[in-house]
């Protein structure tokens, strides 16, 4: 009993360390990636000149950020401000504690898992006001109360996405929503049959929660210097770069798991490859898919992302609940 | 109507320009590689860095007879001339402080010996203002401009290099290509 104690206790804390250090790890390769991407959809090559195609990139680029002095403005509230870029980057952190990987490798297999999901991942939006509210900067203020705006208006929609989901799995348990996707692509979520329009609003609320382009209002470069983050330099700043990573991968793994059947294979002859290749396949698509919408789209205006949000994301999301409903239903 | 709606709903705009990046993404890479592999070789009408023409003899074409720095709208060009001992007028000081030229080619156009001319050169930076102050020495030095038509207004292959004379970067003449 004991022993087996001190193993489950080794394992959790493994499993927790190895979490951390993807999400820590990823951001770094995701970046060079990204300018890679960005150059050749602008027909030129991106990064060339550290390393074998400029491989080596992000790591100047860090070893940079390292060496900025990190400045704290005047008036600023030294705690928050201090404490701002880690309250964004950890809930992402925590959301991958309840992401199955594969029908083995998890942190944790909670009964409640996309409920946690959800909740920890609208903690996030706290740092991002937190910094905004703590540089004492009209820009960074506004920053932050358009990320407070924007959470409060996409979460709604992207509940209602998962709402779907779990009716169709009957169950909010991570594991329990990939096995019902189980037996090839055709019992996929995505499936027009199944839950493609919660894919899409999940996929629309999704970029609004990583504030990534086309709804970056909350960094909108044009009108507000760099939004939230406009005091912020060095090693916080790069910190808040790295949540915005970091949200995008969870929110790809997550779209992953809820949609594209996590960690079961495409068609029933190549179920021999492990699970976890199928999960990194799948989420590297979705995050592909971030970086490629990255470079296509131009940034919404802040009335029309409010417009599409509730005249359009929440009727749709109610009405996709309700039709999951009429034929989930069992009478 | 309906279908306006749905395309407004369903972004379809957005979605027609994904499709044009994604296509994008395979094009070939227009950037010239300038200055680790490659280099830009300009056209025989191009107005680059000045240089000093002489004639078969070796002898300098200049007469100093001060045109070229009389012309020159942005007072580039500073001359002191001398008597040789065939009798002829040179130039002892011959000076262009390059950063205030505007490359505008009126004193090329002035001069009645050919003596100053454009050349090829559009590199000099450097770390100290005295470096763009050429003399007459320079002057002499800088490559003029390429009059192979096979050659001009191609990208040629080139090497970066930063060795004790300074940084340039120089053709290996490998290959060459007309960037359209
Ligand atoms: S460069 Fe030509 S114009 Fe100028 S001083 Fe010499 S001969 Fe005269
Ligand atoms: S190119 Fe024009 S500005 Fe330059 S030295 Fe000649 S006359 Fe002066």
């Amino acid at each position: 009993m004991e022993a087996l104690l001190a193993s489950d206790i080794f394992w959790v804390v493994f499993k927790s360390f190895l979490a951390v250090a993807i999400i820590f790890g990823l951001p770094l390769p995701f970046t060079w990636l990204e300018r890679k991407i960005a150059g050749h959809i602008q027909v030129r090559p991106g990064p060339m000149r550290v390393g074998f195609h400029g491989v080596l990139q992000p790591i100047a680029d860090g070893l940079k950020l390292f060496l900025k002095e990190d400045i704290i403005p005047t008036g600023a509230d030294k705690f928050l401000f201090k404490a701002a870029p880690f309250m964004a980057l950890i809930p992402y952190i925590a959301i991958f504690v309840a992401i199955p990987m594969s029908d083995e490798a998890y942190v944790s297999n909670m009964d409640i898992g996309v409920l946690y999901v959800l909740a920890i991942g609208g903690l996030s939006i706290y740092g991002i006001i937190m910094g905004g509210w703590a540089s004492n900067s009209k820009y960074a203020l506004l920053g932050g109360l358009r990320a407070a705006a924007q959470m409060i208006s996409y979460e709604v929609a992207m509940g209602f996405a998962v709402i779907g989901v779990i009716m169709m799995a009957q169950s909010l348990n991570m594991q329990d929503i990939v096995l019902a996707q189980q037996g090839g692509f055709l019992n996929w979520n995505i499936m027009p049959h199944k839950q493609l329009i919660a894919f899409f609003i999940f996929m629309v609320a999704g970029f609004a929660e990583a504030n990534r382009i086309p709804f970056d209002i909350p960094e909108g470069e044009g009108e507000l210097g760099a939004g939230f983050h406009t005091e912020y330099s060095g090693m916080r700043f790069a910190l808040f770069a790295l949540a915005e990573y970091a949200a995008m991968i969870s929110i790809s793994a997550l779209a992953a798991v809820l949609f594209l059947g996590g960690w079961t294979s495409p068609v029933g002859f190549l179920d021999f490859v492990p699970g976890i290749v199928w999960f990194v396949l799948k989420t590297l698509f979705m995050v592909y898919l971030f970086m490629w919408t990255r470079f296509t789209w131009p940034r919404y205006r802040y009335d029309q992302l409010m417009t599409l949000g509730w005249k359009f994301l929440i009727p749709l999301g109610v009405a996709n609940v309700l039709i999951t409903g009429l034929f989930v239903i069992d009478f | 109507m309906l279908k306006d709606f749905l395309k407004t709903v369903f972004l379809w705009d957005l979605v027609q320009g994904m499709r044009l990046t994604f296509r994008y993404q395979f094009k070939k890479v227009v950037t010239m590689h300038y200055p680790d592999k490659e280099k830009w070789v300009p056209y025989d009408r191009f107005r680059g860095l000045h240089y000093q023409a002489v004639d078969e003899e070796g002898e300098l074409k200049c007469v100093a007879c001060e045109l070229c720095a009389r012309i020159c709208p942005a007072g580039v060009i500073t001359i002191e001339a001398y008597e040789d001992d065939k009798g002829v007028r040179r130039p002892s000081v011959y000076e262009m402080d390059l950063h205030r030229c505007a490359y505008c080619g009126l004193c090329v156009e002035v001069c009645p010996e050919d003596a100053i001319n454009h050349g090829a050169g559009y590199e000099f930076a450097g770390f100290d203002r005295a470096d763009a102050v050429m003399s007459l020495e320079k002057l002499l030095k800088n490559k003029p401009n390429e009059t192979d038509p096979e050659k001009m207004g191609t990208v040629a292959s080139a090497r970066f290099i930063r060795d004790k004379d300074g940084i340039r970067v120089e053709e290996d003449g490998k290959k060459r290509y007309r960037w359209w």
